[in-house]
């Protein structure tokens, strides 16, 4: 068990799953994520459902509209509120995407940040400045993207280390995003995990996608996880040890059942590895 | 746009332009040195996106509009609104701001969009308000006219110049004054009911919270010149029994 309190194979919650989870929450299911923009002062049976889930198992935050890499003033009073809500429920881990998905105004959805020496430090000191009013390490998750950004200086996997240097936080691996840009922009996807910090990984990301064209992959979470993405796991493991992992499925949603062969799925695969906690503690 | 006065640094720049081509790509060029295929899948995802969060929220302005009308409309509201809420739920908060303050209504377009569009935006709004009844300050069970009756909190008192309720692809009402009424009950479901002028302007004095049942009506009776006041004060008893059982209202203010 890790110092967030975190350990095993997770889901992420949806309201459409709450009939079936009150029934009854499946043993495979170590913890959840939500998507604090979609629950924070929200009322209703749903809102009051939540805490009765949080009081019992632990939760994610996982964010999608501080636009980290966006243009304009970071969106201090929603951190605030993040805080309060983290704090109400419980919860110890909040990860963003490294990307942004504003301009001067809301687009809500993720755009790719231009991979350059200045959005390096832009982006880095909007991360620091949310550690600060979190008043904890936050997790970035490596963001799938469609276009290659004709400006760029550098690669991904430089812009991605540079930035978790710079703004010392801790890495969201989603390994899916990993095959889907790999897909994208025509690369090792091993040789990418392989390049990731392991002292910095904190949490994992399990999902399936859409495919446009051979050389193009859309990363809906609108379908079951595909065998390649399930052999990069493995290796995603064997390099870094074993991190909490969720299975994303935000559309096209099945019955829990069906999830939950997923979330096993997952936890087959890490109990088949040492955990990446004694891989630290051997390394240090 | 920022306000600083030194120019942004490139990669800002780009993402503006980039941005912009996603809002309204036929008045912004797609970013140099960007493959239009790969373009594309940004330009449909963001739009299917906001698409769906005011289809979900607006499904009758969808069907009257039709496709073309509606498309456009939301393509106006992709490429000049600017929102700044960070929750999806609000989206519609933002469109019907949209169409409040910025949106020139075409003649084309119905009149009574901007109207039917609140109607159906007020329905999001109660069913996720976490507004809640402060019960330790309500008695359920007291005297409606001789003491101050309490509104639910998540309720809307509304008055339209078109019957919005009644708007269907095909049916359009002529303007007609409509009074509605729109709360959420205590088992989470929003109700809906037509009301007259009278019951409208007794619930605007109920909200204030400072008259009794019997004061609030007695107003009614004066303002509209009622020669026997105590029949509207009888009658209104009965309206407020009935929005009391419908939990509209949920009793009385405790002393």
């Amino acid at each position: 068990m890790n110092p967030l309190r975190l350990a095993g194979a997770g889901l992420g919650f949806r309201r459409e799953l709450i009939p079936a989870l009150k029934t009854c929450v499946p043993d495979t299911i170590d913890f959840f994520e939500i998507a604090p923009e979609n629950w924070i002062e929200l009322g209703g049976m749903p809102g009051r459902d939540l805490r009765g889930f949080t009081e019992r198992h632990p939760f994610v935050c996982h964010g999608l509209s501080l636009s980290l890499g966006g243009p304009t003033p970071l969106d201090e009073m929603l951190l605030r509120k993040i805080r309060q809500f983290m704090d109400r429920h419980g919860m110890a881990l909040y990860t963003e995407h490294l990307s942004y998905c504003s301009d001067d105004g809301h687009l809500y959805d993720l755009l790719p940040i231009p991979f350059t020496a200045e959005a390096v430090k832009h982006v880095a000191a909007r991360i620091r400045r949310a550690q600060d009013i979190l008043e904890r390490r936050i997790g970035i998750e490596n963001a799938s993207f469609y276009t290659a950004v004709p400006i760029a200086e550098m690669g991904e996997i430089e812009f991605i280390r540079a930035v978790l240097e710079e703004a010392d936080c801790w890495l969201h691996l989603d390994v899916n995003n990993v095959y889907v840009n790999s897909v994208n922009h025509r690369y090792d996807p091993v040789e990418f995990i392989r390049a990731m910090p392991t002292e910095r990984i904190v949490y994992l990301h399990m999902a399936g996608h859409y495919n446009e064209a051979e050389d193009l992959i859309v990363d809906t979470h609108g379908a079951d996880v595909i065998d390649p993405v399930w052999s990069l796991l493995d290796e995603t493991y064997r390099i870094h040890g074993v991190a909490p992992t969720l299975l994303e499925r935000d559309f096209n949603i099945p019955p829990l059942g069906e999830l939950v062969k997923e979330v096993e799925h997952i936890a087959r695969i890490q109990s088949r590895h040492k955990s990446h906690d004694q891989n630290l503690r051997a390394a240090s | 746009m920022t306000k600083t006065s030194a120019p942004l640094p490139e990669f800002q720049r780009f993402q503006y332009a980039f941005a912009a081509h996603i809002r309204d790509p036929k008045a912004n060029p797609r970013p140099h040195g960007v493959e239009a295929r790969r373009m594309k899948i940004y330009n449909e995802l963001l739009y299917n996106n906001i698409e769906s969060f005011l289809l979900a929220c607006f499904p009758v302005l969808r069907q009257v509009l039709g496709k073309q009308k509606w498309a456009r409309l939301v393509r106006s509201f992709f490429s000049t609104h600017r929102s700044h809420t960070p929750y999806f739920r609000q989206i519609p908060d933002e469109f019907v701001q949209f169409l409040q303050a910025e949106w020139d209504r075409p003649e084309h377009y119905p009149e009574f969009v901007l109207e039917l569009a609140h109607y159906e935006w007020i329905e999001l709004v109660l069913s996720v308000s976490n507004r809640t009844p402060e019960w330790d300050k309500i008695n359920p069970d007291g005297d409606l006219l001789n003491e101050i009756p309490v509104l639910n909190p998540l309720l809307a008192n509304l008055r339209y110049a078109w019957p919005v309720h009644r708007i269907r692809p095909r049916f359009r009402p002529s303007p007609a004054e409509t009074y509605l009424l729109v709360f959420r009950d205590t088992d989470d479901q929003v109700q809906f009911s037509e009301i007259n002028a009278f019951t409208a302007r007794l619930l605007s004095l109920i909200e204030t919270g400072t008259l009794t049942g019997r004061m609030a009506l007695e107003t009614v009776a004066r303002e509209s010149r009622h020669p026997k006041p105590e029949i509207v004060v009888q009658g209104g008893l009965a309206v407020m029994q009935d929005l009391h059982a419908r939990e509209a209202l949920l009793g009385v203010a405790r002393q």
